[in-house]
């Protein structure tokens, strides 16, 4: 650490610390909906510069660790990237160490499982072994589960959704004490990006009536019926163009960001500055705000920022 | 013990078709490819009369006799374990003359019918009665959702107790003509099995029918020693074939299928297996026959060719009035995959996105089991060749991951007037998405809305796009098929990629 960082650091402490002392009043103002409010942890956790596992290690010891989150004998589901059947590289998944590092992470925490899915658009058992996630998973522990059968969907009523009503949602996720979603950050040709909240759509069955109905309202409306407990946002390699699936690695830029927080939108939010667009026009990040479902104004959030 | 080196070899060749039919994984291909290949009909279709691979198969049975009707053609093997399992063989009583003559009736009348359909331009009634591929469509259209309904209960029992060690398999589209002629070749065969052995094999099977003409010919062939024969009728009750007379003390190599059961029952080992100077048969008879095997090498060499002689003067190109269908990667074109594809449907089986259907639903008897592409129900796997990679007859041929990339098999059309985003005004985007090498991407439409756009230089016609359209009733973007496949140029991106956003090196924009 030099002495840049350990300023930069003490600065940032210094700014947690001082917002466990605000009046709670202040803080419940904005971050009402945040699950773990009035804690000494920050909102929102944002480091850069380093490899995926080890920028997930330096967010959690901010963040409390998962064993703040996690009791024992809890099952744990995990949701990464797994849309496409691309390498590492092409940055169309999520990074595989990075997954693997939180799987291992909430078995050290006790979990007595840790189930990892993706509802995956092309081949579920080819995108599984070529993104390496699938052999990644199984090292560190967990489970890949299915996901190509509707047999493996629930259905859910959301009475608060504005278009999306109900939902065929993952068996996993029903059974799961404790939600991870794992999105990688990336350029999307409907959306804007894709990130925390899109990557959801990879929970439910049915994905064309997304689309049908309107995509935008239904991915905000997902989020009225289950919000992850953590969203871990890696945006250690990201699609700028081309996006969701890229066409080769020319469209893939190293940022080597990522972003921890419960707050789906403030995660939302932060991540799209990060890649540089403007989050408003990321039309679902300002319908979840509408909803109800987390912050959209970062200046009201403590955000304690790493640069390693 | 010739008789155990036969169910020796033939059980590991029917045990490795067993799995390799019946399974999801190619892993075996490179091992066992070979007991596929040299199998009769893939390897005529593949290599043609004139070929090494057929010679040898030729010489072979001309020096050994039909060895590998009991050996190595699966559905042989299969009606052996029919026969085996249900205790039927022929037995003593002998076909009645009238039987025979009916028999022989059948024989050339489907030599004609072969003929007349080849001449027509289709070789689909060869494929039909090819031994080969009716054991594939049996096994992949009665066997295998049997095993997979099977083992996706296994799955499904697991997975409720938390187990996830098997994985769930898919079941294959099929169409009313193929499980129809699956389930008639099934019954015929159950049926002649049990009522005359492998009486399919010398009546009905082309490949059988010609390796018996060829086989009477034989240098080695089984011998009935008639100083030491008793006449008993042993060697009649195990012979499956039909073919021995203990009475007359005689043979007919031709329609012996070589599984030495006789051999082993013989109480005096009267019957010996090999060379034998060869009876004087009279010169008509001997005549008649080798105008059989001249024709059968005929109507072998033909159908092996590209083009039958009719298509080559009334090409058959317009005469489809249907719509033609996309046809898997490596067909090349319509035609060719009409002349070679047999119709063994491992494809159909092997493809993991079981997008392969083995058939049309379609007035076209030509293709009633000629595989295709069925973008309503999945799409073809960008990074995958696995069909390319089985194929015993070069029906498809075997192209690289790279090239296959780049096989063309249709092209994508948009309809705007169907599009979500034209109609709705609201976000969609499903078929760019989709698209692996950018020929439908998405430009600016109206109010912060993207539309696609199709540029068919990059398509390939995998039908992703057309796959996951929401569009109801029709989808808004589907692949018009190609007869002749083509090739699509690579997409590159001229402008140099830029980071979006401008933050500092050192910090967040936040």
């Amino acid at each position: 650490m030099n002495r840049r960082d350990f300023l930069k650091k003490t600065f940032a402490m210094g700014l947690g610390l001082g917002y466990t002392f605000l009046p709670s009043s202040l803080k419940t103002s904005w971050g009402s909906e945040s699950v773990h409010k009035g804690t000494p942890f920050p909102d929102l956790v944002a480091v850069k510069g380093g490899e995926p596992g080890e920028m997930f290690d330096r967010a959690m010891s901010f963040y409390g660790g998962m064993e703040r989150f996690i009791s024992k004998g809890d099952i744990v589901a995990v949701k990464p990237n797994v849309s496409w059947d691309l390498s590492p590289e092409r940055a169309g998944n999520t990074n595989p160490f990075l997954v693997a590092r939180v799987v291992r992470r909430c078995i050290e925490a006790g979990a007595r499982k840790v189930y990892v899915f993706d509802h995956t658009c092309s081949n579920w058992q080819t995108c599984y072994s070529m993104s390496g996630i699938e052999e990644a998973v199984r090292d560190a522990g967990g489970i890949m589960v299915p996901s190509n059968r509707s047999q493996y969907y629930v259905n859910v009523d959301i009475p608060n959704g504005k278009i999306l009503k109900n939902v065929l949602v993952h068996e996993v996720l029903m059974e799961a004490h404790f939600f991870i979603n794992i999105p990688v950050l990336k350029h999307h040709s409907s959306t804007g990006l894709s990130i925390a909240m899109k990557n959801l759509m990879g929970v439910v069955w049915d994905r064309q009536a997304y689309h049908l109905k309107g995509l935008n309202q239904c991915i905000a409306d997902f989020c009225l019926f289950r919000e992850p407990d953590l969203n871990i946002v890696d945006a250690y390699r990201v699609i700028t163009r081309n996006g969701p699936r890229g066409r080769s690695v020319e469209d893939v830029v190293n940022m080597k960001n990522l972003i921890i927080s419960s707050d789906i939108v403030a995660v939302d939010t932060a991540a799209s500055m990060v890649y540089g667009m403007d989050p408003e026009k990321v039309k679902y990040i300002r319908y979840a705000y509408e909803n109800n479902l987390g912050n959209m104004d970062l200046s009201n959030l403590t955000i304690k920022k790493i640069i390693m | 013990m010739r008789k155990k080196i036969r169910i020796a070899v033939a059980s590991f060749v029917m045990l490795f078709c067993v799995i390799y039919f019946g399974g999801q994984g190619t892993q075996l291909v490179r091992v066992m490819g070979p007991v596929l290949d040299l199998q009769f009909y893939p390897l005529l279709v593949r290599t043609g009369v004139l070929s090494l691979g057929f010679m040898g198969l030729v010489a072979l049975t001309l020096i050994f006799g039909r060895l590998y009707c009991s050996f190595f053609c699966p559905l042989g093997i299969l009606q052996d374990i029919f026969i085996f399992s249900l205790k039927k063989y022929p037995g003593t009583r002998h076909l009645s003359l009238r039987e025979k003559r009916i028999l022989s009736v059948i024989n050339l009348l489907i030599m004609f019918l072969l003929f007349i359909s080849i001449l027509a331009g289709t070789r689909v009634l060869v494929y039909a009665l090819d031994p080969y591929s009716i054991f594939g469509r049996m096994m992949i259209n009665l066997t295998f959702p049997i095993v997979a309904l099977i083992r996706n209960l296994l799955t499904s029992i697991f997975e409720h107790s938390g187990f996830y060690v098997l994985t769930p398999v898919s079941v294959h589209k099929t169409t009313a003509g193929v499980l129809f002629l699956s389930f008639l070749s099934l019954g015929i065969l159950l049926f002649l099995t049990g009522w005359r052995g492998r009486l399919y094999c010398n009546s009905l099977c082309p490949a059988g029918i010609f390796l018996g003409l060829l086989s009477s010919k034989s240098l080695a062939r089984f011998h009935i020693d008639p100083e030491k024969c008793t006449s008993c009728g042993n060697c009649e009750k195990f012979c499956k074939a039909d073919c021995i007379s203990s009475d007359r003390k005689e043979i007919d190599c031709r329609r012996c299928v070589s599984c030495f059961n006789c051999i082993d029952s013989c109480p005096v080992k009267a019957i010996s297996y090999g060379i034998v100077s060869k009876e004087v048969s009279s010169s008509r008879r001997a005549f008649i026959s080798w105008i059989y095997v001249f024709l059968w090498t005929v109507l072998l060499a033909v159908s092996g060719k590209r083009h039958s002689i009719v298509s080559l003067i009334f090409s058959d190109r317009d005469r489809g009035s249907d719509i033609s269908p996309v046809i898997p990667p490596g067909a090349v074109s319509l035609d060719r995959l009409l002349q070679k594809c047999t119709g063994c449907q491992l494809c159909v089986v092997k493809c993991p996105m079981k997008v392969i259907v083995p058939g049309s639903e379609t007035k076209d008897l030509r293709r009633l089991f000629i595989p295709n592409l069925d973008y309503s129900r999945s799409f073809c796997l960008f990074e995958c060749n696995t069909c390319t990679q089985v194929c015993p007859t070069d029906a498809l041929v075997p192209l690289s991951l790279d090239v296959k990339k780049v096989t063309r098999l249709g092209n994508a059309v948009f309809f705007p007037e169907r599009c979500i985003v034209h109609i709705r005004e609201t976000a969609c985007g499903a078929c760019a998405e989709h698209c692996p090498t950018g020929a439908v991407y998405m430009v600016p439409f109206r109010n912060d809305l993207y539309g696609p756009e199709v540029d068919t230089a990059f398509c390939i016609g995998c039908g992703a796009c057309e796959n996951v359209c929401p569009a109801l009733p029709e989808k808004a973007i589907i692949i018009s098929p190609l007869k002749d496949h083509g090739r699509a140029e690579i997409r590159q991106d001229q402008i140099q990629n830029t980071y979006p956003g401008t933050p500092e090196e050192d910090d967040f924009p936040f």
